[in-house]
């Protein structure tokens, strides 16, 4: 193991104890009150995040659900259609039955947004804009994009990043007797550092094509048509140039072209893709 | 040592994307809800239904079909359904892929919500700002995001959109 690593595994541990409640602002302010519900959650987030263990899912979850807020505040609220976010979240457990993570609860909500976006906070709830299901013409279309989300929530991406952003700005060297005062302010760091990469930095290049790689293999299980993902990822390109970028796909995630060419290498593993499902009228009905 | 991090990532992630082998003669059930059925069609009666990580021993492969053995029950089990490899179990899961999400538990109780607000509207302001319109109070997210999370799929409705849309073991 890494020295470094090692270390922060230590500061970690003791964060939770040494921290004065005064220095936490925000939502921290409950999580930081040591007898607060949220408290205990994510004492054990603190330790995992900074280290090598895996977080356990109520701690994971709750740290979902405090970006979920930040997606519905940066993105818009829920789509008012009943009828088309349930079949949203149909399709998504379609595909999360059949994920490298098929044993947590996924939850998949359309928002109201002219940004094309999609994305995945920890735990499961995967968010996808109304502009994107518009740019989509098929429910092979929407099961691979749902895939990929579910993908980087089943392959823990998020927080991966985090436990690395954080090494990389020396919050790792912080020790026991350094997290009084404001240096207790990096733990809120950690939930902004989770938001700049979720909503406006994107995940590493690598995680994008792991979990395009991770769609196909899911909705192929599934019996989906895996160059959905493709196929979605050519609209989008066809998009891009009159696009708003802020915030979008295009900021959030790698150049299209080699995404595109990497998983169209890849249908090969997938000899009998066109005899898979694609429905494109059930998603003309049910999307509208 | 960060050099070692996405290897070792990228290796798990390839151990868990790897689409099982015809040569395999040993499978695990990698899917929620696995069937296994008498014969090799999803209309076929369900010999039993399979839990995560339940290693197979594989018989042969037809069409889309693995003939297995799992304990004392044989049977017919969809390729979609099983992995070379079971896949990793969620610590202290709690949950399952159909169980309730519950209500959102990060949200601060009744005495932190004044000054847990604050912070909040303070972007939210600025995000009605720019959009044009007056910022919403907190307790619209927290109820978009309970609505979210109360939005609920069993099992048998599931089977029946995969029926319906002849997806997966269901496409004849």
């Amino acid at each position: 193991m890494d020295r470094r690593i090692f270390l922060l595994g230590i500061a970690a541990t003791a964060l939770p104890l040494a921290l004065p409640g005064s220095v936490m602002a925000g939502f921290l302010d409950a999580i930081m009150d040591p007898a607060s519900k949220e408290s205990k959650l994510l004492s054990g987030a603190v330790n995992v995040l900074s280290s090598s263990q895996q977080m356990d899912y109520k701690s994971e979850r709750a740290i979902g659900e405090r970006l979920a807020v930040e997606g519905l505040r940066r993105y818009g609220m829920p789509v008012q259609n009943k009828n088309l976010q349930h079949y949203v979240n149909l399709v998504g457990m379609a595909v999360a039955t059949n994920s490298p993570r098929p044993d947590i609860p996924y939850r998949f909500v359309v928002v109201d947004s002219q940004v094309q976006n999609a994305f995945a906070c920890p735990g499961g709830i995967v968010f996808v804009t109304s502009a994107l299901v518009g740019t989509m013409q098929t429910e092979a279309q929407l099961a691979g994009i749902l895939s990929h989300e579910v993908g980087h929530v089943a392959l823990r991406h998020a927080l991966k990043s985090i436990q690395r952003a954080q090494f990389f700005t020396g919050v790792g060297q912080i020790t026991a007797a350094t997290m009084k005062g404001d240096k207790g302010a990096q733990f809120e760091n950690m939930i902004n550092d989770l938001q700049n990469v979720l909503f406006d930095k994107g995940l590493d290049q690598n995680m994008e094509y792991e979990a395009d790689a991770s769609a196909m293999e899911t909705a192929y299980r599934t019996g989906y048509n895996p160059a959905g993902i493709t196929e979605t990822l050519q609209a989008l390109q066809k998009l891009e140039s009159g696009s708003t970028k802020k915030g979008s796909w295009f900021s959030t995630h790698p150049p299209l072209p080699s995404r595109i060419a990497k998983n169209q290498a890849a249908m090969k593993k997938y000899p009998d893709a066109m005899t898979l499902a694609v429905l494109g009228d059930r998603f003309k009905a049910q999307s509208k | 040592m960060n050099k070692s991090a996405p290897f070792i990532a990228a290796v798990a992630g390839t151990l868990l994307l790897a689409a099982p082998a015809l040569a395999q003669d040993k499978l695990y059930v990698a899917s929620e809800g696995a069937k296994l059925k008498a014969d090799k069609s999803a209309s076929s009666n369900t010999v039993a239904e399979l839990p995560i990580g339940t290693p197979l021993a594989v018989h042969g492969q037809e069409e889309s079909w693995y003939k297995v053995t799992a304990g004392s029950h044989s049977g017919w089990i969809y390729r979609g359904k099983v992995a070379a490899t079971p896949p990793e179990v969620s610590k202290k899961g709690g949950e399952n892929l159909f169980g309730g999400a519950g209500s959102s538990t990060i949200m601060v109780s009744e005495a932190d919500s004044a000054r847990s607000m604050r912070g909040l509207n303070e972007s939210e302001q600025q995000a009605a700002k720019d959009a044009g319109r007056a910022p919403r109070p907190l307790s619209e997210y927290k109820q978009a995001l309970d609505t979210v999370l109360a939005e609920k799929v069993d099992k048998k409705e599931l089977e029946n959109f995969l029926k319906a849309g002849r997806i997966g073991e269901y496409a004849k």
